[in-house]
């Protein structure tokens, strides 16, 4: 299950919705959840920085009105991950 | 692994006094925020006591539980995930029910998180201990529409299942008759363990022969070697210790050819748990599925989405367009009021003191000012959406089509930030791990229209094209963004070849406006901008007035004009004369220039830009400088940011070039097929 996500993501034309991704998996959102968070702990997948939370952005005069969507949570996978995702793709 | 616990700091099971019956050891495990508290407290009561275990500073809570005859130690465990020792919570608790061994394991889950609480049982049932499953908050999992059916649950697990609202201590009676169930025997126990297929099966068991016969203590060998191959370092330190380098060597090699059987394991546990689920639960049906989820059905599908873009995108334009037009016409002719006024005023000054406030300051930063209304209403709108919750799935449809172009998913990020200003966009690159998508993006960034740029596009239309303002607005951007696309496809397909990953993305729930926080959005970026106009405009108008004004005949014959006629020819081929040259080399400094610049060198003493650029520009001319100055060379705050970012100048005047060369060639472009469709008069 963990493997056919992480093709998933490799083989998608595009980012994917959490729904979308459960959908796809047969899963609940709240399994998904889980199994992603399982995924960045093995060093599968990684969180991506969104937002102005970045330092890239402390100096910016608009980050106070910066219309980025700060509020979605985005997760890309590592060279492990694309490198698991080839070998099961196979 | 830890020593097994000392009277005095734990009082294990095995530590009671020999003449004293010794009281079952009951071990309660659970994900946090499983209630596991509303368990323990009320079995215990004024009986708990805590404990350390030892070498960790984590708190274990002991208490007794005494009932039908019988007394029992009940032991709160800390809250984890699983038993894999990621931490000192997990560590503390797997050493705990394996060096100690409980006589019951008590694994609480949440009814109303069935599949993030089931991990922990599923790696339960792989330790020789008995479990018994306590499915709490069952009142909370009704309120939300899933059904749990606790006996289905029972016989797809093969062990006790007790359903529980312990916060109102139902069902913590059946709990403790169902762990007495188990200690007399009474319950038929055949657990259902996760299956991992014959191929993990047999990798297992040749794991099993690496490791030694004896010297492992506490620790079941298919425990050892399921936590050998999920890569859990503190069962890898111990069999380092127990082997000799050869054998510890061929152990290493094996797991590390087999590095990805982690995947399989936890693979074959969520199947498990799908499995459990499907069985055990029933969920709402569709009727009931969330609004987020309805609209999200069409605010993300992959060709509606798109669409849906486009037009809330277009229709803001429009809106904001049609709304802030008359106030911007009232604020321009208000400048020119104001203009006249102080030059009625100084009069009796001097007259270049009259020329500078009235045509210089007033010209430049009051031109750049009246744009005030506009800009709040662009910004509003987009902190509306942004706030209600639709950003977000516009960014993740604009990814999709990027994504699409070969562009690295992560690109959109910073390209999104763009349109904001492309300044924080360049140095938001820096969460592009590769080199090659950081200056892909860094290249494209420039092109993408920012909030100065797009007050003068908007400013211009409305000057030029009058009630076909905001369709030639939207025009030129769907000019410029398709550009974007096309120059991101060449450089990533032809210079920057590589893959270009996808992201998951977890939107946010669609919600109710919260009307301050758009506001606060609103004042902060409107405030910067008129910080802007303060500043740098300010400073820039009163150097070119000076420069158009020196030495003191008339403009043409300015150090001004005869910098500007150097750029004239270039300027011909679009249809422009110098001083529309001058105003697009001066929105180098800030794009806003370009306007402030236009006012001195264009208005005089009478009307306002509004009403003088007609004049001046055929609307192919307009057209055509619309596209150069959306897609010119980036404003000097950008340069920057890119030189510090690529740390190299090199790319710095890669992207002056191509973007100077790129503006003026589709300029021309568009200036040929503007007349050629009769619009050059």
């Amino acid at each position: 299950m963990l493997m056919r996500l992480l093709r998933l993501i490799a083989e998608s034309d595009g980012s994917l919705a959490l729904p979308e991704l459960a959908r796809r998996l047969r899963v609940s959102e709240t399994m998904l959840d889980g199994m992603i968070e399982d995924l960045v702990r093995m060093g599968y997948l990684a969180p991506a920085t969104a937002g102005c939370e970045q330092d890239a952005c402390r100096h910016c005069p608009q980050r106070g009105g910066c219309s980025l969507p700060s509020a979605a949570r985005l997760w890309t996978l590592t060279p492990r991950g694309r490198q698991a995702a080839q070998a099961f793709a196979m | 692994m830890r020593p097994r616990a000392s009277e005095g700091q734990l009082a294990p099971a095995g530590a009671q006094r020999e003449d004293a019956p010794r009281p079952a050891t009951v071990a309660l495990v659970g994900s946090p925020n499983v209630g596991k508290s509303s368990v323990f407290n009320p079995l215990t009561g004024l009986s708990q006591h805590v404990g350390n275990w030892p070498g960790k500073t984590v708190e274990l809570k002991i208490g007794l539980w005494r009932g039908r005859g019988r007394t029992m130690r009940i032991v709160d465990l800390p809250g984890t995930y699983s038993l894999t020792a990621n931490s000192v919570e997990e560590q503390v608790t797997r050493d705990y029910l394996l060096q100690e061994r409980p006589d019951v394991v008590i694994v609480v889950v949440n009814a109303a998180n069935l599949e993030r609480t089931l991990y922990l049982v599923a790696e339960a049932l792989e330790l020789p201990l008995p479990i018994v499953v306590g499915v709490n908050m069952m009142d909370v999992a009704e309120r939300e529409g899933i059904h749990v059916e606790p006996a289905v649950l029972e016989a797809a697990l093969g062990v006790p299942v007790v359903p529980m609202v312990a916060s109102h201590g139902e069902g913590l009676e059946e709990l403790m008759a169902a762990v007495e169930g188990l200690l007399d025997g009474d319950y038929p126990y055949n657990p259902r363990h996760p299956e991992f297929g014959p191929d993990l099966e047999a990798l297992i068991a040749e794991i099993d022969r690496h490791l030694p016969q004896e010297g492992l203590g506490p620790y079941p060998r298919r425990w050892l070697a399921l936590k050998l191959l999920e890569g859990d370092r503190e069962v890898g330190d111990l069999l380092r210790t127990r082997l000799d380098a050869a054998r510890w060597a061929a152990l290493d090699a094996l797991l590390r050819q087999h590095e990805d059987a982690v995947l399989a394991i936890a693979s074959a546990r969520y199947e498990w748990i799908g499995r459990m689920v499907r069985a055990a639960i029933r969920r709402p049906k569709a009727g009931a599925i969330s609004l987020t989820e309805r609209l999200d059905r069409w605010a993300t599908h992959p060709y509606v989405g798109p669409a849906i873009l486009a037009t809330l995108m277009g229709s803001i334009f429009w809106l904001v367009y049609r709304l802030s037009q008359p106030l911007v016409d009232l604020l321009g002719g208000g400048v020119s009021l104001v203009a006249d006024l102080v030059r009625a005023q100084l009069a009796g000054a001097p007259a270049w003191v009259g020329g500078l406030v009235a045509d210089g300051i007033l010209g430049g930063v009051g031109t750049v000012l009246t744009l005030l209304p506009l800009l709040a209403l662009f910004f509003a709108a987009l902190a509306f959406l942004e706030d209600v919750g639709y950003l977000a799935r516009g960014a993740f449809v604009a990814d999709r089509l990027m994504h699409r172009m070969g562009l690295h998913g992560k690109s959109f990020l910073p390209l999104f930030l763009g349109f904001g200003c492309n300044v924080p966009a360049v140095l938001g690159t820096r969460i592009l791990e590769s080199r090659r998508d950081r200056l892909l993006t860094t290249l494209l960034i420039p092109l993408v229209p920012c909030a100065g740029r797009m007050a003068v596009l908007v400013f211009i239309t409305g000057a030029l094209f009058g009630n076909r303002g905001p369709l030639v607005t939207l025009g030129v951007l769907a000019f410029v963004l398709l550009t974007v696309g096309l120059v991101g496809t060449l450089l990533g397909r032809l210079l920057f070849p590589g893959e270009s990953p996808s992201f998951i993305m977890e939107l946010p729930l669609y919600h109710l406006p919260n009307w301050r926080t758009i506001l606060l959005h609103t004042w902060r970026r409107v405030l910067d901008f008129v910080v802007r106009a303060g500043t740098v405009i300010l400073l820039l108008s009163t150097a070119i007035w000076t420069l158009a004004a020196l030495p003191g005949s008339a403009i043409e014959q300015s150090y001004l004009a005869s910098l500007g006629r150097l750029l004239a020819p270039l300027g011909g081929l679009i249809g422009l004369d110098w001083r529309m040259m001058v105003a697009l080399l001066a929105s180098v400094v800030a794009k806003e220039q370009a306007l402030a610049t236009m006012a001195i060198l264009i208005v005089g003493t009478e009307g306002s830009l509004a009403t003088t650029l007609p004049q001046l520009l055929s609307p192919a001319a307009g057209l055509a400088f619309l596209i150069v100055q959306m897609l010119f060379i980036p404003c000097v705050g950008t340069i920057t940011a890119i030189v510090q970012e690529t740390r190299s100048w090199r790319w710095a005047a890669v992207s002056l070039a191509y973007q100077a060369g790129l503006s003026f060639g589709l300029g021309i472009l568009v200036f040929q097929v503007a007349r050629l469709l009769g619009l050059g008069a």
